[in-house]
């Protein structure tokens, strides 16, 4: 407002003395001084009407000012300083107005990156990965703030180590080739935590041509890939029960016939070899039989109704099975149940057998352990909230020799053991994944090489009582795919 | 007593038929649901119905639903490959009288038929 008041006082006191100056010799060339004024006022129309406003002025000083000089003179004088005072008003407006602009997109971008739910950032492409700049969601994502990832951390770090090589072949490769590159990758949060992230960025050239800095974007997406994964594995399992089915009855009517043949020759036979060799036949089959039962029942669970049940007496009832394994011996079996009241809905007799399985196979692991201190297994249960309700999780958990990251992907997988040939069908962990399943709930397994497995069960705190576990379609769904 | 087996692995069915009339009893065998049918049309129902599950055209609960509507009493086993346990409680619910897991011992067939002609 003052600047306004300013500008106006300056114009009126040329108007004035350009009245007073006969010929128009200052013909009004100072009302540039009063542009330059007006240039420093927030909005950059308002220059371009100031401009106006005094070309205004010199014409009128030139009708208003007493007549005398050269006319031509004059009107020259005159039409130099609306020139003047116009050129000087549009180059101030358009210099004003880019400055706005820039101040615009700036504060646009700060306003963009701020809010992203993600982590922008601006790093180097050298071996560390040195972090530039990291836009304020970064600490959202890995738990560091922005400064402290520029000035104490470098990219590689975060990066879980059995994941950088194949980050780092990638990014050079999309160096090489001047291309974006796109890459999800395990990386550690401050508090411990390890997430999935998912990165995509390009390469930026610096003035010797070569890529100098990666300026890109790293969101995570663990809960996505938690569920895809629960996903394929679903999808994998419906398409291994199909098979299963269609195999185990496919084997199942001419194993019936070598074993009726079995049968009736040894009834008939004489000789004690040949008996004894037909009774090795059925044994086999007996055998055979015991898998393709176990696989049919892996594929086509039994459906029951479910009723309220306390896991807690669910895992006391599992631990006191398991105490008189001769395995568990030597194992220290460790009790650490919630106080808090676990009701699910259940089928008891299978989440018993998911637990015997889980407990039996930490024993397994136990007996191959290598190191100080007493083999140890503990059982946990708790109550938590989370964002599917309240849950109650049941963790089953080793101080065995563990698993590899890449074991951990296909332990699940039916008939995959880690077992010795004749000692476990590889089954017991993909009946676990779908018993859960079909409860509603998921079944994980972390570990590290030489720090123990963990298996966490969670599990919906229970519905009303009576409902039937597994749809009604999907029970003739299994129906009709064991008649075909 | 009259024996009616329908199964279409010939192998399995013309074995247990030998087994069976070794036995001493009479054995009739279809090679499908629909001959079993057929079978059953033309000689009455038999007394002990001998049954696989799965089977072309009908299969074994097909057969067994047109005999309970039939009315006809006729003791029938179910013999089929892997059951599950959720397949094994429908045919009982269907009229079945025991549901054998293929491969089964003849001696077990023979033991329930015997259990029969006891009762």
């Amino acid at each position: 407002m003052r600047l306004a008041i300013a500008a106006a006082v300056i114009a009126m006191g040329i108007f004035v003395l350009d009245l007073a100056l006969p010929l128009g010799v200052a013909a009004g060339v100072p009302y540039v001084a009063v542009v330059l004024v007006a240039a420093r006022l927030s909005e950059p129309r308002h220059i371009l009407m100031v401009s106006v406003a005094c070309c205004a002025l010199v014409l009128l000083g030139f009708l208003l000012s007493p007549s005398g000089g050269v006319f031509w003179v004059v009107v020259y004088n005159r039409a130099l300083a609306v020139f003047a005072v116009a050129v000087t008003g549009w180059v101030l407006f358009a210099r004003v107005r880019a400055g706005h602009q820039l101040a615009e997109s700036r504060r646009a971008r700060a306003t963009l990156l701020t809010n992203l739910p993600g982590a922008a950032y601006q790093r180097r492409h050298d071996d560390d990965g040195t972090i530039l700049l990291a836009s304020p969601g970064c600490r959202d994502v890995t738990g560091y703030t922005a400064l402290e990832l520029c000035t104490s951390h470098s990219w590689y770090t975060l990066i879980h180590r059995d994941d950088r090589d194949r980050v780092r072949r990638i990014i050079d490769a999309a160096v090489e080739h001047s291309r974006p590159y796109e890459v999800s990758y395990r990386a550690h949060r401050k508090d411990g935590a390890l997430i999935w992230l998912w990165d995509h960025g390009v390469p930026v050239r610096g003035p010797n041509g070569r890529a100098a800095v990666l300026e890109g974007y790293a969101t995570d997406v663990t809960r996505k890939r938690r569920i895809d994964d629960d996903l394929a594995q679903s999808a994998k399992m419906e398409a291994v029960g199909v098979l299963a089915a269609g195999i185990a009855h496919e084997i199942g009517n001419p194993l019936a016939a070598i074993s009726v043949i079995a049968e009736m020759e040894g009834r008939h036979a004489s000789k004690p070899v040949t008996k004894r060799r037909l009774g090795q036949i059925a044994t086999n089959i007996e055998r055979i039989s015991r898998i393709m039962q176990r696989l049919m029942d892996f594929a086509h669970p039994a459906t029951y109704e479910s009723e309220a049940i306390s896991v807690n007496e669910l895992v006391i009832e599992v631990v006191e099975l398991v105490r008189y394994d001769k395995r568990a011996k030597k194992t220290v079996l460790d009790l650490d149940l919630t106080d808090d009241v676990t009701l699910v809905s259940a089928i008891g007799d299978e989440l018993v057998q998911l637990f015997t399985n889980l407990a039996l196979n930490a024993l397994d692991a136990l007996g191959e352990r290598e190191g100080a201190g007493s083999p140890t297994l503990r059982f946990a249960t708790e109550v938590l909230e989370t964002d599917l309700g309240r849950t109650v999780r049941v963790v089953v958990e080793d101080n065995g020799p563990g698993f590899s990251y890449d074991l951990r992907e296909r332990i699940f997988d039916p008939f995959f053991t880690t077992k010795e040939v004749g000692k476990g069908t590889g089954l017991g962990l993909a009946t676990s994944a779908r018993t859960a399943r079909d409860h509603g709930g998921t079944l994980r397994a972390t570990s590290e090489p030489g720090c123990g497995a963990r298996f966490e069960l969670d599990l919906p705190a229970a519905a009303p009582a009576g409902t039937i576990i597994r749809p009604v379609a999907r029970r003739r769904h299994a129906g009709k795919t064991s008649r075909t | 007593m009259q024996i009616l087996i329908a199964d279409d692995n010939p192998d399995f069915a013309s074995l247990l038929c030998e087994f069976l009339v070794d036995e001493g009893y009479t054995v009739e065998v279809a090679n499908d649901g629909l001959e079993a049918l057929h079978v059953i049309g033309e000689r009455g129902p038999p007394q002990v119905l001998i049954l696989d599950g799965r089977m072309p055209g009908l299969d074994g609960h097909g057969v067994l639903e047109q005999v309970r509507a039939r009315g006809y009493d006729s003791k029938v086993a179910v013999v089929t490959a892997f059951p599950g346990r959720n397949e094994k409680r429908q045919y009982e619910q269907e009229g079945a009288d025991v549901v054998l897991s293929k491969p089964v011992p003849m001696s077990r067939i023979l033991s329930w038929i015997e259990g029969l002609g006891t009762v």
